[in-house]
């Protein structure tokens, strides 16, 4: 649309295209007038406003378009234009705390709340030196507007300003610190959070406070809370207790004692919340009802457990009841088939486990259990039999186990194996017996392999060798990987037919495998394999020969470096740099000004292995990388460099850094290296 | 190998990050880093699957592997969460049967149309798009007209099971007793009525791919209930402009309860019925009758 065009539709009737038209000004090569972003922000339409907000934060008239924002806070009736303003200055108006101080100063406590709130949402930690005088001033509304805005900008000084207001007479303003609080993750403890929940409204906002002191004093309040009426109290209730049962250390069985025993008004919340929870409730829900040992809820943990919304904690608890949930969780056999899998493989671990406490009918039906359901139709409940067996199983379960692996469900399969890789431990000869016959070019035949390398035999290697004449290429896969643990030259040799398999997993395996065998009949085929046409078998074969210390490889390894493919590249250079290849510098050089990251950080990697003072300013320049993985590598290589120059680098690099992993990364670096 | 039972490498922090940013890339679905055991769990199926050792080479896989495509497809299978049940969120169906069909219908005749269709965006195992088959039927506003439903997933697994029409308990949990004529009894659960069942039509799409959701067609209703909220923000964008590009004009935009657009798209108008809040492609002045304009 023409320049022409834009104006017109800005003044159109229709929303939409008053819309579109803005959308449109942000192309407009000589940027759009002051004037006219300020009408689109005051626009009657928020769906204008909004791409108006877009559209004045990339104003080139910066400094006006803050003065003339900053005016329309204070004067300015329209809520629309206010809060659009509000939105622009939070987003152009870092480093300018001095104006907002002035803007303060002019205007009355009603306009005083919108310019605290545009200085939470600048997210610049200079504002709390103006912010502090109002969270500790009189006009409440202005204090709770300084809170949210601490919140926003956040950080140790603005976390401390809000706990000295915990104590606050005032209701609403220490409604807002506990919120604020909240959201900004602190951890108070009870001593510190007690006196400011002191009131029933306080506390009905306070659970996740209450949870994260880890203190079991907060356990009165929050079941108070779990028993609410309304649905949002009692989840977050809920969800609390839960994380406080989560971490409190020291009286934690009195607080699951002191759990268990409030069932009248508890209970029923646990119960909706396990049916009718979002994830994050139903995750605690179930994990307080295992700590209760809820019995009335187990089908709904189950449940939850099926859905796979349960945290590995719970997984935890479940694997650690007692005996006595054995007969509840083999009485919900009726249930829906994923979760009787679930109740099956429990019962059976836990009978198990605690072996002298089970009755022998109940030993001999869990037994019956598993065989009879080890040929279910249900994937999952195969899958569970064939789990328990890694417990109940006996030679005569071989032959079944076996059979399992045929199946074409990914989850059987592995449970079988998993079964069966446990038996050939206990008894190999039953196992061996009932593989002879099984079928290694079906779906199960990697699996088959798999088990076949737990068996030191030389039938077991005889069934492996004609494992890499499947049809099935995971299988020959899986029987590549088991022969190589023979480590024997004949082996080798059989192996290196497989670099030349015309599936490119095999190839990978065959070169992977041979790379980690210590004879020399190895070395050909990896050779060989440097000339694949497929790139990662390439790349496999240069690691691999740069491990073995195969110097004799380094011209042909050199060529590599002038691959199409970035991953051969990378893997070259190394390869190059194991092997002290004396022209890696250059290599080096070209790869720390390549786009893609993984030669980049060979770059690095191989810069470390040139003289002190070299590497340090080659490694330094993984630095300033705009990938967060490429600068954590760069760290990790000057920590180890580990000299005065490389720590005053790093110590540098930390005040520009603002990605939270590589910070932590430098800072704990830094610390243990003091 | 199982929910109880699982073990086999562990994914470092610096792993799960690039891998999920990886996954991200691809299919617009997010995890914060506390989900990074649920990342971990889930993709340990996929490392044994193709015998790779460690998460490490398993990221090189999706970098570098040339069936690497495939990989990402079958990580973001294994990835989705498709937990839904029939008539979730029933308060805002009651909304689209009493006052959004009504308004559509109207929308349809006034432009000499009797076609209606409905698109679930995200709709995992099915229930949702039979829940919108049945409520259709049950209206009696769209007898003999052509109605479709379709829903779409990125998990061939979870549509297999659409397609299947069959189910067990827990995809009952806010059943309303009135609809149970849909389902006919079977062995293996309950199985929607085959009449149903020819309304409603499955397509295997990423909702990210914007080319391919052309095969969507133009829909008078979109349902992308708790979807969204797997998303990061820029591929939340993303995919609400390829709703909004399906939506026909004065179409509907259903969102999850706790789900807004406030942040992520200004293409739609906020529409507010009785009880709920729904969302609009706008109807362009020039289409209105003039007595609105």
């Amino acid at each position: 649309m023409s320049e022409d065009g834009l104006d017109e539709a800005f003044h159109s009737a229709d929303p939409d295209v008053r819309r579109r038209a803005v959308q449109g000004m942000s192309l407009r090569p000589r940027g759009t007038p002051l004037t006219l972003i300020v009408d689109a922000l005051s626009d009657s339409d928020w769906r204008v406003r909004r791409e108006a907000i877009s559209l004045a934060a990339q104003s080139a008239e910066r400094d006006a378009l803050i003065d003339s924002l900053l005016a329309c806070l204070v004067e300015t009736d329209n809520t629309g234009l206010r809060n659009a303003a509000i939105e622009v200055l939070g987003m152009v108006a870092q480093g300018q705390a001095h104006k907002f101080a002035d803007a303060l100063a002019a205007a009355g406590g009603g306009a005083q709340k919108f310019l605290v709130e545009a200085m939470g949402k600048t997210r610049d930690p200079r504002m709390i030196d103006h912010l502090e005088p109002l969270v500790r001033g009189p006009d409440g509304n202005v204090a709770a507007a300084a809170v949210e805005a601490l919140v926003c900008i956040g950080g140790s000084r603005a976390e401390g300003l809000l706990k000295e207001r915990l104590s606050t007479p005032n209701l609403f303003l220490r409604i807002s610190v506990l919120e604020g609080l909240t959201r900004l993750g602190t951890r108070l403890t009870w001593t510190e959070l007690a006196p400011a929940v002191d009131d029933a409204i306080v506390r009905r906002i306070s659970a996740e406070l209450l949870g994260r002191t880890g203190e079991p004093d907060a356990l009165e309040f929050l079941l108070d809370l779990a028993a609410d009426p309304s649905p949002q109290t009692s989840s977050a209730a809920l969800r609390a207790i839960a994380v406080l049962a989560s971490e409190t250390q020291a009286d934690r069985d009195d607080l699951i004692e002191r759990l268990s025993a409030s069932s009248e008004s508890f209970r029923p919340a646990l119960h909706e919340a396990l049916l009718h929870g979002d994830t994050p409730t139903r995750q605690g829900a179930a994990y307080l009802a295992v700590l209760c040992r809820d019995e009335s809820s187990l089908e709904a943990v189950l449940q939850a457990v099926a859905d796979d919304v349960v945290s590995p904690e719970t997984v935890v608890a479940l694997r650690a009841s007692g005996s006595a949930l054995i007969d509840p969780l083999l009485m919900q056999r009726g249930a829906e088939p994923r979760v009787w899998a679930i109740a099956l493989e429990l019962a059976a671990e836990l009978s198990y486990r605690h072996l002298d406490e089970v009755p022998a009918a109940t030993r001999d039906r869990i037994r019956s259990l598993i065989e009879r359901d080890l040929a279910d139709a249900t994937d999952a409940v195969r899958a569970a039999a064939a789990e328990s067996l890694l417990w109940w199983g006996d030679p005569r379960d071989c032959r079944a186990l076996v059979q399992c692996l045929s199946s074409p469900s990914h989850q059987v399969r592995a449970a079988a194996t998993s079964a069966l890789e446990g038996l050939a431990k206990r008894v190999p000869d039953a196992v061996e017996e009932a593989l002879h016959e099984a079928d290694l070019d079906g779906p199960g035949g990697a699996d088959i392999a798999h088990v076949l390398s737990r068996l030191d035999s030389p039938r077991a290697e005889e069934l492996l060798k004609r494992g890499l004449h499947s049809g099935e290429p995971r299988t020959r896969r899986a029987a590549v990987q088991a022969l190589a643990i023979a480590n024997a030259s004949d082996m080798a040799q059989l192996i290196g037919y497989a670099v030349a398999d015309e599936d490119i997993d095999v190839q990978i395996a065959a070169v992977r495998s041979l790379g980690q065998m210590s004879t020399r009949e190895a070395d050909a085929p990896l050779r060989t394999a440097l000339d694949s046409p497929f790139a990662p078998t390439r790349a496999e074969a240069a690691l691999a020969l740069g491990r073995r210390e195969a110097n004799g490889a380094i011209p042909r390894i050199r060529a590599l470096l002038e691959d199409r493919e970035p991953v051969v590249v990378s893997a070259a250079l190394d390869a190059l740099a194991w092997l002290g290849d004396s022209e890696v510098a250059t290599a080096v050089e070209r790869a720390l000004s390549h786009a893609d990251d993984e030669i980049f950080q060979a770059g690095l990697r191989a810069a470390r292995t040139l003289p002190v003072r070299h590497a340090e300013r080659l490694v330094s320049r993984g630095l300033v990388h705009p990938a967060w993985n490429v600068r954590i590598l760069a760290i990790k290589l000057l920590l180890d460099l580990d000299t005065e120059y490389t720590r005053q680098l790093l110590r540098r690099a930390l005040t520009d850094e603002t990605d939270s992993m590589v910070r932590h990364a430098i800072e704990s670096g830094l610390r243990l290296g003091a | 190998m199982t929910l109880l039972h699982d073990a086999g490498p562990s994914l470092k922090l610096k792993e799960f990050r690039l891998i999920r940013d990886f996954i991200n890339r691809f299919c617009g679905i997010y995890f914060a880093d506390d989900c990074a055991y649920v990342v971990e769990r889930r993709l340990r199926e996929r490392l044994r699957e193709l015998g790779v050792e460690d998460f490490r080479e398993y990221y090189r896989y999706l970098l570098y592997h040339p069936k690497a495509e495939r990989e990402v497809e079958a990580a973001a299978e294994v990835l989705t969460t498709n937990e839904t049940y029939f008539f979730r969120e029933a308060y805002q169906l009651r909304a689209f049967t009493d006052e959004v069909l009504p308004a559509v219908r109207a929308r349809a005749l006034a432009r000499g149309s009797k076609r209606l269709d409905v698109w679930s965006a995200g709709c995992s195992s099915g229930e949702e798009v039979f829940t919108i088959a049945m409520l259709l039927d049950a209206s009696g506003l769209f007898d003999g007209w052509d109605v479709r439903v379709f829903g779409n997933d990125i998990s061939r697994r979870v549509l297999s099971k659409a397609r299947g029409a069959t189910y067990g308990a827990a995809s009952f949990r806010a059943m309303i007793p009135e609809y149970a004529k849909y389902f006919i009894e079977t062995d293996e659960g309950r199985q929607v009525h085959p009449r149903i069942r020819a309304m409603c039509h499955f397509g295997h799409l990423n909702l990210m791919n914007q080319r391919r959701a052309a095969i969507v067609g133009r829909v008078d209703v979109t349902f992308c209930r708790n979807v969204l909220i797997y998303f990061d923000d820029a591929s939340r964008r993303k995919v609400l402009e390829t709703i909004y590009q399906r939506l026909n004009r004065g179409g509907y935009l259903l969102l999850g309860h706790s789900e807004s657009l406030l942040r992520s798209s200004t293409a739609f108008e906020i529409t507010q019925l009785t009880t709920e809040i729904v969302y609009r492609r706008p109807i362009p002045f020039t289409d209105m009758p003039p007595r609105l304009v």
